[in-house]
Parts: structure tokens; sequence; C-alpha cells
């Protein structure tokens, strides 16, 4: 590489676990794997070795993102299908001045990026909530099934459908690894806090109008590996608002 | 010869993109220039210098093969059938269909001992993963598995992409593979274990493959105390373990005439670099794992090389003013049978 070529270097890692409480029934669509009589209509998403449900880090970090651009208004001006668009960058200053782009990635344009910096990992089901719903006899193996109608206002007639949702109670164990390339970054982490904390205030998955989807962050563990100082040792705190505490005591508040 | 044996033990899924523009597509497997390309871009990020002469790394590393509790897979080797063997109606489909064997029989077919029929007969052989791979019955009755239950699944997830204003939403699906537990990827590995150990640490965090930052591709590292005792490659005949991009040297020495069988794989994708735009990478061909070589023409052992596949433009301004590098280098192994052919 040429002594021109930019350098890019890791000077650190957040690494964070946490535990997915589902509030409410969670769904997380998955794909129908055959058409029978008496098949559930939407199920959730399984891993295909063990049947269990889990939450796909592509859930996660998708509401985050879908969220954040909500929060900070930022214009809709890439299209990614028939009617859908997301926000991205048209110039590098553009770039430049979005966390968001910094945090979650952008797709292939015609100036410099850096690396997607948030790695969301899958979550699988805890090992408390696995006993515990395999023993409580669900509808299906972990799942409940749930009943909706579409009711003519006019004549009554009902157009029942099913819902397979993790049942409230739920706990699954998620992963996030921050990735800094430069010290301003822990200032960046900030809004990743935010975005956690936007899943918490809207909702996760599908059918979150109708009361699905409400998860809350809890027992939540960070540690910050530095590759040249000694900085935060490995914490345990019990919500995003104390994540927030002590991640604004270390000095790294959001602007 | 002993190769150093790695487990990349999985944390979740794969997604290993094939050739092409659908996502669902995935293998199995990843090729040794995409792990080594992992590898490249974390030794840059630690500012290993290293990096900047590819031609001559710390390590050799082969491609990904499955591994099924602790019996190691590898690809099957392209050798001509054994003198012996007839070719009963049928018997090719059956036999196109098997992509690894386990390391004892590999060893036995380069001895040329064996040849993969006597596999099929169950009182030598097993096939699992719905015949795509055949591992020996003694290896296999030690390991307590069900030999009808799935070592991998590739399996097609559904995303939803949706409108922040509208909420229309856009229907896609991705494809990755998944690893029964007892199962996993490995590589074989030759040269600075510490310094490859210490890149793949990194690498096993940010993931292997595709779909990274959704939380595809993790996985522990774990250098095996044994070792795993190959043919080394002096013979006329090498099995090729690695992707393989043969010198002009090699070319010439004759390194794919006959008695050599090869595959050859279409090799593109896009490239990242801080110092310009993300765009594709020239596309090369390069020659597959399993594929047999013909050293005869050389006094040394096959090494391969490394090419320079950044992209080119009319107008030379719009390229990258630094090399992208695609890895060729070989991991080979020995093979005494068939030289007469």
């Amino acid at each position: 590489m040429s002594d021109q070529t930019p350098k890019i270097k890791i000077v650190g890692r957040i690494f964070v676990n946490f535990e997915i409480h589902a509030l409410t029934g969670l769904h997380i669509g998955g794909a129908a794997g055959t058409l029978a009589i008496g098949n559930v209509d939407n199920p959730v998403i399984r891993n295909p070795f063990n049947s269990e449900p889990y939450v796909p880090g592509s859930s996660l970090r998708g509401k985050m993102r879908s969220q954040l651009e909500k929060l900070y208004g930022l214009a809709q001006n890439t299209s990614i299908g028939r009617d859908v668009s997301i926000h991205s960058a048209k110039t590098q200053a553009e770039y430049d001045n979005s966390p968001v782009l910094h945090i979650f990635g952008i797709p292939a344009s015609d100036f410099l990026t850096e690396p997607t910096r948030l790695i969301v990992r899958d979550a699988a089901l805890s090992e408390q909530t696995r006993t515990a719903f395999r023993d409580a006899r669900t509808d299906l193996p972990y799942t409940e099934v749930k009943w909706e109608a579409a009711i003519d206002r006019v004549t009554s007639a009902a157009t029942p459908r099913q819902q397979e949702r993790v049942p409230a109670g739920a706990i699954f164990d998620g992963a996030l690894t921050f990735t800094l390339y430069n010290d301003q970054d822990t200032k960046l982490f900030n809004t990743v806090i935010r975005g956690l904390e936007l899943v918490e205030e809207d909702y996760l998955g599908g059918q979150g109008a109708r009361g699905s989807g409400q998860v809350a962050f809890k027992n939540i563990v960070i540690s910050f590996q530095h590759h040249e100082k000694s900085v935060l040792e490995k914490h345990k705190v019990a919500s995003l608002v104390e994540l927030r505490a002590l991640w604004s005591a270390q000095g790294y508040a959001a602007k | 010869m002993e190769f150093n044996l790695i487990r990349l033990k999985p944390q979740g899924a794969f997604h290993f993109g094939r050739h092409g523009i659908e996502m669902e597509a995935v293998s199995e497997t990843c090729p040794s220039d995409t792990l080594y390309a992992a590898l490249f871009w974390q030794a840059l990020q630690q500012g290993q210098r290293w990096a900047s002469e590819p031609s001559n790394p710390p390590f050799t590393i082969s491609s990904c093969f499955p591994y099924v509790d602790g019996i190691q897979l590898l690809p099957v080797p392209m050798l001509p059938p054994l003198p012996s063997d007839k070719q009963n109606p049928g018997e090719r489909k059956q036999f196109k269909k098997v992509r690894f064997i386990s390391s004892e029989i590999f060893i036995n077919l380069l001895a040329g001992t064996h040849s993969l029929r006597d596999y099929f007969q169950p009182a030598n052989g097993v096939a699992l993963q719905n015949g795509s791979v055949l591992v020996s019955q003694a290896e296999f009755s030690a390991k307590q598995r069900d030999a009808n239950k799935a070592l991998w699944k590739i399996e097609s997830i559904p995303h939803v992409a949706v409108d922040r204003w509208s909420n229309a939403s856009a229907y896609y699906e991705t494809g990755q593979v998944r690893f029964a537990e007892g199962c996993g990827l490995a590589i074989l590995a030759l040269g600075d274990m510490q310094q490859l150990m210490q890149l793949l640490v990194q690498v096993g965090i940010d993931g292997l493959g595709g779909r990274r930052s959704k939380g595809v591709g993790q996985f522990v590292p774990i250098l095996q105390t044994e070792t795993l005792d190959l043919p080394a490659a002096t013979t006329d005949s090498v099995i090729v373990l690695s992707r393989y991009l043969p010198s002009t040297a090699e070319l010439a020495a004759g390194v794919l005439d006959l008695p050599a069988a090869y595959s050859l794989e279409d090799v593109t994708g896009w490239m990242y670099s801080p110092a310009a735009k993300a765009q594709r990478r020239k596309a090369i061909w390069m020659i597959g794992v399993g594929s047999r070589l013909n050293r005869a023409g050389l006094a040394h052992s096959i090494v391969g090389s490394s090419v320079d596949v950044a992209p080119t433009y009319d107008n030379p301004s719009a390229g990258v003013n630094h090399r992208v590098w695609r890895h060729g280098l070989a991991l080979t192994v020995g093979c005494s049978v068939g030289d007469s052919q």
C-alpha cells in the first residue's frame, strides 16, 4: 500500500451483552415451510436445528437504524425496493456528518467511506426461558398462537387469522460489538444507546401497533477494550438508563 | 507432513455468497482467498507490515472445510479411477454427489490403496448429509451420531425493509448456512501459528463472509493440539487444498499439463478500501480445491501467486491508487496414485 493511502486502525472495541425481555408477545416472522391444513399462518423465525425462536441480529439492528433515522429526521433519499427508501449520503460531506451512516454503514458510494462499526448478533433464548417454556406446554414449541379477526363493519362477518408469537416473559441473550476507529467514536456509542432506547419505546418485530413486540433491555454487561490505554473495566448495569449514566460518567457524554 | 489444524467454531450462521446477484445462494465453505482477505484486512488495521508483501506471508492456509465431531473433512481429490474399478450404471451420479470425504479416506485415495467406490460399501463407509459427505465406518462408529441428521443446513432467511414514512415493505431473502452441534469449519495451516491465531481471533469477532454486521459469520478459532498428517507434496502429482493461482513460471513448467485435472472458478466480488470508493474487483479464474497439479517440471514445490485485481478504467484517475491483492498461494499435499496415466 502506498504511503499516501489513508490509514485505518482499530483503536478498541466495546462489547455489550444484554438480555432482551419480551414484555408482550414477540412476533419476528419466519418463512412458512409448508402450506398445510392446520399450519399457523404467520410463523416466527426459528433455529433450524433446535426449532427455538430467536431474535435475528438484522431485526434489532434494522429497527435501531429505522428509529434513529426518524429521530434525526434524516432524508429518505435512497431507494432499496419498490416504495421503500432509507437514508444514505450523496456527498462526502453528508456522509462525514452522519453518525447513523458511520455506525450502520452505507451502500456502495462514489466517495470514501469507513467500515461499519456496529455488529448486532442473533439472540437465542436464554437457558432459563428455554426450560420454563419447555415445561409450559405452549401451543407450539416455545410459542403461542394468537388468533385475530378482521370484522366487517356492517355484517360483523369475521375473517380470522393466526399469529405465532413468543409469549411475554421470554428472555433472549443478545450481544453487540462496536468497533472504534478513533477515540471520538466513544461519543458515537451514545447513538447506539439511543437506538436501543428507541427500540424500547417502540417495538421489535411485527404487529407492534397491535400490542406485540414491546421489549426491555436488562442486565447489560459492557466491556471496553482499548488497545493503547486502560479504560472501562467490565461493568454490569440493570438498564439502558444506567448504561447511559455509566457512559456519561466516563466522560463520553453525547454532544 | 504435519499440518496444523485450526477449528473455526461457529457462533451463529455464516453467509458465504456464491457468484451471482442472488443473496439466497450460499456455500457451506469459505475459500482460502476469502479467508486470506479477511486476515489481510486485520493485518492492515493492526499495522502489520507483512501485509505489504503478499507474495511472502508468514503462513499458508487451506480453504475452510467442515468437520464432524472431530472427523476432519477434505475435498474429493480429482483422481482417475483405479484400474480395478468398473463403471457400473448409475454409480456416476452417486460419485458426483460426494463433495467431502474424511481425512482417512482422503489419505487412502491419495495412496491408491482404496477407491471411492470401496467406501460406498456399508461395511467400509457411511454417507452423511444426503450423500455429499463420506466418512469411514471406523471413524463414524466411534462418534455416536445419527447418520440421517443434517450436519449443516442452508436456510433462506426472510427479511423486510420497511419504509420509514409509509411503512411500505420490501421483502427479500438471504441465504445462510448453520452448522449442527459438534460441526463447523476448519483450516489446515503451515507457518507462524501465533500470528495466524492472533489474526483469526479478530476475524472471528468481526465475522467471516457476508452480512457480518447482522451477526453472521462469527467464530472462535481453536488451534488443535493434534496435527493432520498428510503426504508431503514431493511427488510429481499434488492435490491443492486452497484456491490456487499458478505463477507464470509454474504455467511454463507445465503445472496444468497432463495428468493434471482441475476445476476453474470465476472469482470476483467487491473490494473495500479506505482510499477509494467501493467497487468491483477484476474477475479472475482460479484453480479450485481438490484439483490435481503436475509438479514434474518444477524443482521445488508449487507456490502459486497473488495478483493485483484493482479495477482499471479508461480514466486512470477513477481507479484505486494502491494494489488490491487476490491470494492464490497453494497449500498442497502429495499424491502417488496414477502418475503413469
